[in-house]
Order: structure tokens, then sequence, then C-alpha cells
């Protein structure tokens, strides 16, 4: 039998225990709590760093695209050699049935364009292109219906210098189609 | 207050900040290449304008040579040579009742309306469907030209 001595001194370890215990989980909360600010505000200052940068981004983005229309901007007597990407953005959504309408269809959106005549085998037969010189990718060519890409050599023939959009030569040679000349007229 | 974001919210945000350099990237090359490129500020010229850039320019003093430097060589050489003086030019291409297509250039003046140019001759022609082009559209170099119904202009088109 526990006599009351016993008693008295096994309630005092255990209170001491109690009291420890509670001071290691106060240090250990404590603890967690200190880490969990430390954490918090390191969230937070890395998101405020990222808010301030994607704004700065974003404000560049709209300076730069309020730039990029203005010089976009243009009509047939203010002329500019366009980007590839605005060359292939205009073949495609235009429906001219002529090289003439083509031609002032671009040159009313500011761009400039010529009519290419290519010449092509004995008898110099005609071929009607229109032809943009791009900043950024230099001469291109396209037939008038097809939209086709035309990559003109002088003395290859013509149907061998024509690309679809799978990048193939859509036509078979039926007569001399070599190129004899190719006549660029702005 | 300030709202508390989980990493991966960050993430995506700092994802979206790459996304938008790109594309400021994208449309600063943009900008550059356009910047750069030739910018063309074409007018119609006057008719006094017109009569002395085709006086001053030499193209008509070229040999003509059937298959190496024709009407269209002319006309491609006078109508380019406006346009990089920034005069508005077109060329034009003649259909003729049976001979081959003949080419020649024409300006819009602001006074005068339009006037069309034999680039060989440097002459003004008085062009008119159904009339023989050199006995009588060309009056004054061609002035002992024979009348050809070959020669007689069936249309025309205008490459402004």
């Amino acid at each position: 039998m526990i006599n009351k001595r016993n008693y008295k001194k096994y309630f005092s370890i255990l209170i001491i225990i109690i009291i420890i215990s509670s001071f290691t989980i106060f240090l250990i909360s404590f603890e967690y709590t200190i880490n969990l600010q430390k954490y918090s505000n390191k969230i937070d200052n890395e998101l405020d760093n990222a808010i301030d940068e994607l704004m700065k981004s974003k404000n560049d983005l709209d300076h730069n695209n309020t730039k990029l229309k203005e010089l976009l901007l243009g009509d047939k007597f203010n002329l500019r050699d366009p980007l590839y990407e605005e060359v292939e953005s205009f073949i495609n959504q235009d429906n001219s049935s002529t090289i003439k309408e083509k031609i002032k269809n671009a040159k009313n959106q500011g761009l400039n364009c010529s009519l290419v005549e290519i010449l092509m085998g004995e008898d110099l037969k005609l071929y009607q292109l229109i032809g943009f010189n791009t900043v950024d990718k230099g001469m291109k060519y396209y037939e008038l219906k097809t939209n086709y890409k035309v990559f003109p050599e002088i003395g290859k023939s013509y149907v061998q210098c024509v690309f679809d959009k799978d990048g193939k030569n859509p036509y078979f040679r039926n007569f001399n189609d070599t190129i004899v000349n190719i006549i660029v007229i702005w | 207050m300030k709202i508390r974001l989980t990493e991966k919210e960050i993430s995506i945000i700092k994802n979206e900040i790459r996304v938008t350099i790109f594309d400021n990237q994208e449309i600063s090359n943009k900008i550059n290449f356009l910047r750069n490129s030739t910018k063309y500020q074409k007018y119609n010229p006057t008719y006094e304008q017109a009569i002395e850039f085709i006086r001053n320019d030499s193209t008509n003093n070229n040999s003509y040579l059937y298959d190496k430097y024709n009407c269209v060589y002319f006309s491609k050489d006078v109508n380019n040579n406006a346009e990089k003086q920034n005069i508005s030019c077109a060329y034009l291409r003649l259909n003729l009742k049976g001979n081959e297509p003949h080419a020649l250039v024409a300006f819009n003046t602001t006074d005068k309306g339009i006037i069309f140019i034999e680039p060989q001759t440097d002459e003004i022609v008085n062009l008119q469907i159904g009339k023989d082009y050199w006995a009588e559209c060309l009056t004054s170099s061609f002035e002992n030209y024979k009348s050809n119904e070959k020669n007689i202009i069936v249309s025309y088109i205008l490459y402004w």
C-alpha cells in the first residue's frame, strides 16, 4: 500500500513532470509560431516582389503594344516593309481575285508590296505574283489564288519553286517553265 | 490585410511573369524590326512634278532589246525610279487586239488627273481604248507609223 509519505513524493514528481511537459510544449509551440511567422513573412516578401515584377512587365507590355500599334499604322501613301507574320496574316485573310486588287488591298493597309512578273520558257510566258520585302525574312513571293509560297530562281523550273502549306511542290511540270527573268515592280 | 498565398499560387504568378516577359521580348523584337524598316511616304505628283521627273529620268536613253530589255523593263525601271523618289507611279499593262501586250507607266497628278507616259520616249500618251496605240495614241514620235489593227487597244490594267 502506498503510504501518505510516498503519495506526496509521487504527487510532487507528477507535478514536476507536468510542469516540465507544459514548458516543453510551450517552447515547441512558441518556436513553431516564430517559424510560421518567418515563413509567412518570406512568402509575403516573395509575393510582393512577384507582384511588383508582374506589374512592371505588364506596364512594359502595354507600352510596347501601344508603340507596336503606332508602327503598324499606315495607308496607301504611308507604306512600310512589313513583318513576315503580317504578310502571312494578310495573305491568309485576303480573297482578292486579281493581283491588282491584292496589291491595292495590301497597300491600303500600309504594307509595301510589289507586282512580280515571272517570265518562263522560250516564249517568255508571263506569270504574276505578289512580293513583299519583309523586314525580318527578306523577299517573300506568293501566288494569287492558291496563296502558295514561291521561291523563284532564274534557270529553275517554276513548279519546283512553288510550295504548298505542307512544304510540298503542288504542281507537275507539263511545259517549259524554266524561269528566264524575275521582274519586280514596286 | 495581406492575402496569404501558397507556394503553388506564387509559382503560378512567377510563370505568368515569365510569359509576360517573353511576350514583351517578342514585341520588342518586332518594334526593333519595324523601327529599322524603310518607311515610304508616297505622294501623287502635280503635273509639273511628273513631267520634271520624267525629264530627269534617263531610262529612255537605254537601248531596246526585244527579249532582254523591252517595254516591260523600260516601264519597270521608270516606275521603280519614281517610287524610290516617293512619287506614286503605276505600271500599266496594255492589251492589244493582235499583238503582244505593251507596258507603260502612269501618274495620278493632283491637278490634271491621270497622265500616261511611254517610257521609251518619255511622251505623254493620249490613251484611248479602241485606238491604235502606236499610230493614234503616240502622235509625235510615231507620226509616220502605219495603222495596224493588231495594235488596237482592247483594255489596260493599272497596277498602283
